[in-house]
């Protein structure tokens, strides 16, 4: 199970077991040669340009590789390029001779990736069985003598070789094989080819086809070789398009399905209608449809070919498409039936309805747009960052084109939450001065900011719970679309973190006037003992004038003018603390002498509360003898 | 057009001529036509044709011919 190297400067004197120069092989025939790989091996190829005659000399029995390389993913600094073998052996402008490879009639050969290209066969498989040949491309350049692959079935041998994906062009036949005769009885060749492509190949006689089969030389025509099918094949203009040349039995009936065979002479040749079968082809423009085949039921006759031959490069459509390919709305779409179909065409691509509706041919619809037209390029892909639950959010976006709107075709935005599925934004006309609404798309100016666009956010897609949002915006003509990432943050600290910044902070270098910093510094005792600034506060209360703070409740109210002296005046003297203490000495206490009740009794002056009836203070009153004139008042 | 039964035969020497038998149907199957129940003469058909077609058919045996020339296998 090695793997083997050959490249185009390297030496058939190294191991081949590594894919530099130094250790890769120079030629495809010592790889396949008798001194070259063993079975199971694998040998790359790298790409360049093989001028040789190969013959397999080596004995194989499991699985053997011989892949072409032609992205050089095992060849570190080899460009990418064809893995071409060809028959002309010095130079391209001197004729070529003999044929590509031929499989010595080895087994469990696995040709892959390789581009044939010859003036003889190309590839001759003899009698070798257990092979598979896939995306290999043939392309001959003789009209009698270029064939891509030819082979021979060994009478009464199953060779269970299969040929799919592979492209030809050719001279003279695509595949050209001999299949035994006179068996003693029914036999399977078991042959598969699927999914092939054939463009004009067939030389001018009248045998000639695009895919031979045929019985070998003498003998009876029972117990024919049987058990081929050629399935979503594409063969265009060949003499014949496919050819059971006089051979196949009712027990393994030969049988063509899913292919698209257009202007051919004839599209299908057979034996009898009872053992070559052929169903679920569209035949178009093919002077005769079917030569002793059977009728398929669900085969058609009539209708355009319908492929793109180029036709949408020539028009220079954006929605361009692989040549050869099924034109979009084409007949050939699903037209085919599963049953011994691959899932893919010619180029891997799953068949436009799903892998289990094949179309007819070779080449589903395949849209090259799809891949290459929108490739959103780091430049467009940016991140901002949003509160969530923000709601009437516009964002900005880079489209690189001018003159889009929300009703340009094509045009359309969606917006995913985190592990969410996306979410279409309808988009709506918008001026960039207009309010926002959900949706809303307007161009800033297409002059002195082309390319940038307005695109109103929907508050859904802003709702908290979401680690961030991508809103993509994609779809027209002349722009790679835009991508943006909308984080969902207040900002990127939590509330503790803000909060921390904030309490944390020195207030030393906050001082501005007028800010909470220099008022929080002023009103700091502890840690700033600065007499000017504690003071400054309280200067400015001292010396405002109080005339402009006249609010009344307030004490600046208090302090205007004769308020306090009126309320001292107006003070019900019975109010205050200390109201009921007896012989107080205070001004209430002077009050109720002069306007409360006051008895004079045995030298004793009582004077009354206001409620004329308790004793707020009294005192000893004198007098002489005789005329008790009051001589004075003692308070106690 | 399809073609059933189809066959073709070489008239026995010193006939150079060969005759195609077989029927000529539509693809529902039904019969056009037959070449005959003993076939139809190829060089009979040939001198019927008119002479752009036959100049068409020589032009393609013309490039199979020089081919032979070359190769020594036509004189």
């Amino acid at each position: 199970m090695a793997t083997y190297y050959v490249r185009d400067d390297g030496n058939d004197a190294n191991t081949g077991l590594g894919s530099t120069t130094a250790l890769a092989w120079r030629t495809v025939q010592k790889a396949l040669g008798a001194t070259g790989i063993s079975s199971g091996d694998t040998v790359y190829i790298a790409p360049g340009v093989y001028r040789e005659n190969v013959t397999i000399a080596g004995t194989y029995t499991a699985a053997t590789y011989i892949i072409g390389d032609p992205t050089a993913a095992q060849f570190a600094g080899v460009s990418q390029g064809l893995v071409r073998l060809t028959n002309y052996l010095t130079l391209d402008t001197v004729a070529g001779s003999g044929t590509i490879i031929s499989s010595g009639n080895k087994n469990y050969l696995n040709f892959s990736y390789l581009y044939f290209d010859g003036s003889a066969t190309m590839l001759s498989l003899g009698s070798s069985v257990e092979c598979v040949i896939e995306n290999c491309a043939f392309v001959g350049s003789s009209l009698t003598a270029s064939v891509g692959i030819t082979g021979s079935v060994t009478t009464g041998v199953t060779t269970n070789n299969v040929i799919r994906k592979c492209m030809f062009s050719t001279g003279s036949y695509g595949i050209n094989y001999t299949c035994g005769v006179n068996h003693s009885s029914d036999w399977s060749a078991g042959i598969s080819v699927q999914s092939c492509a054939f463009i004009g190949c067939s030389s001018v006689t009248a045998s000639s086809a695009a895919v031979r089969f045929v019985k070998g030389a003498g003998g009876l025509n029972t117990n024919l070789a049987g058990g081929i099918t050629v399935v979503n094949c594409y063969i265009q203009s060949s003499v014949i398009g496919v050819y059971f040349e006089s051979i196949s039995n009712t027990t393994y009936p030969t049988n063509v399905r899913n292919c698209l065979i257009a202007n051919c002479g004839t599209a299908i040749v057979g034996r009898t209608t009872t053992v070559n079968l052929q169903d679920y082809n569209r035949i178009i423009g093919c002077t005769t449809t079917l030569t002793n085949v059977a009728t398929g039921a669900n085969t058609v006759t009539v209708g355009p070919v319908m492929l793109d031959i180029g036709i949408s490069q020539l028009f220079g459509l954006l929605a361009k498409q692989t040549w050869f390919s099924a034109l979009p709305g084409s007949l050939n779409i699903g037209f085919g039936d599963p049953t011994g179909a691959l899932t893919t065409d010619l180029f891997g691509a799953t068949w436009f309805n799903g892998g289990s509706d094949p179309d007819a041919g070779a080449l589903t619809s395949i849209q090259l747009s799809n891949t290459s037209y929108y490739q959103p390029t780091e430049r467009n892909a940016s991140t901002i960052t949003i509160a969530p639950g923000s709601t009437s959010q516009s964002i900005e976006l880079y489209l690189g084109a001018t003159g889009l709107t929300a009703s340009t075709s094509g045009l359309s935005a969606r917006y995913n939450r985190t592990r969410t599925a996306s979410v279409s934004i309808p988009l709506v006309a918008r001026t960039i001065a207009q309010a926002w609404t959900s949706g809303g798309f307007a161009e800033v100016d297409a002059t002195n900011m082309p390319g940038v666009y307005r695109l109103d956010i929907p508050d859904a897609a802003l709702a908290a719970g979401a680690d961030d949002v991508t809103v993509v915006v994609r779809g027209a003509s002349g722009t790679n679309g835009a991508v943006m990432t909308v984080k969902l943050s207040s900002g990127g600290l939590t509330a503790a973190q803000t909060a921390s910044a904030v309490w944390d902070e020195a207030v030393a270098s906050h001082v501005t006037p007028g800010t909470f910093g220099l008022v929080t510094l002023e009103t700091n005792q502890t840690t700033y003992n600065n007499s000017q600034d504690l003071l400054y506060v309280p200067g400015l209360v001292w010396d405002e004038a109080k005339s402009t703070h006249n609010i009344a409740g307030t004490f600046g109210e208090r302090l205007q003018p004769n308020v306090l002296a009126d309320d001292l005046l107006a003070r019900d003297i019975g109010s205050g603390s200390s109201a009921g203490s007896i012989n107080e000495r205070t001004v209430r206490s002077a009050l109720r002498g002069l306007r409360n009740k006051t008895t004079v009794i045995n030298n004793e002056m009582t004077v009354y509360k206001e409620d004329d009836a308790s004793t707020a203070w009294s005192a000893t009153v004198s007098s002489s003898d005789s005329s008790k004139t009051i001589t004075g008042v003692d308070p106690a | 057009m399809n073609l059933q039964n189809f066959r073709i035969e070489k008239e026995p020497a010193p006939s150079t001529d060969w005759r195609v038998f077989g029927d000529i149907e539509d693809d529902a199957g039904n019969i056009l036509g037959t070449f005959g129940v003993d076939g139809t003469s190829v060089n009979q058909w040939w001198v019927t044709q008119d002479e752009q077609f036959q100049a068409g058919i020589v032009n393609q045996f013309a490039v199979i011919m020089a081919q032979q020339i070359i190769s020594g296998d036509a004189e």
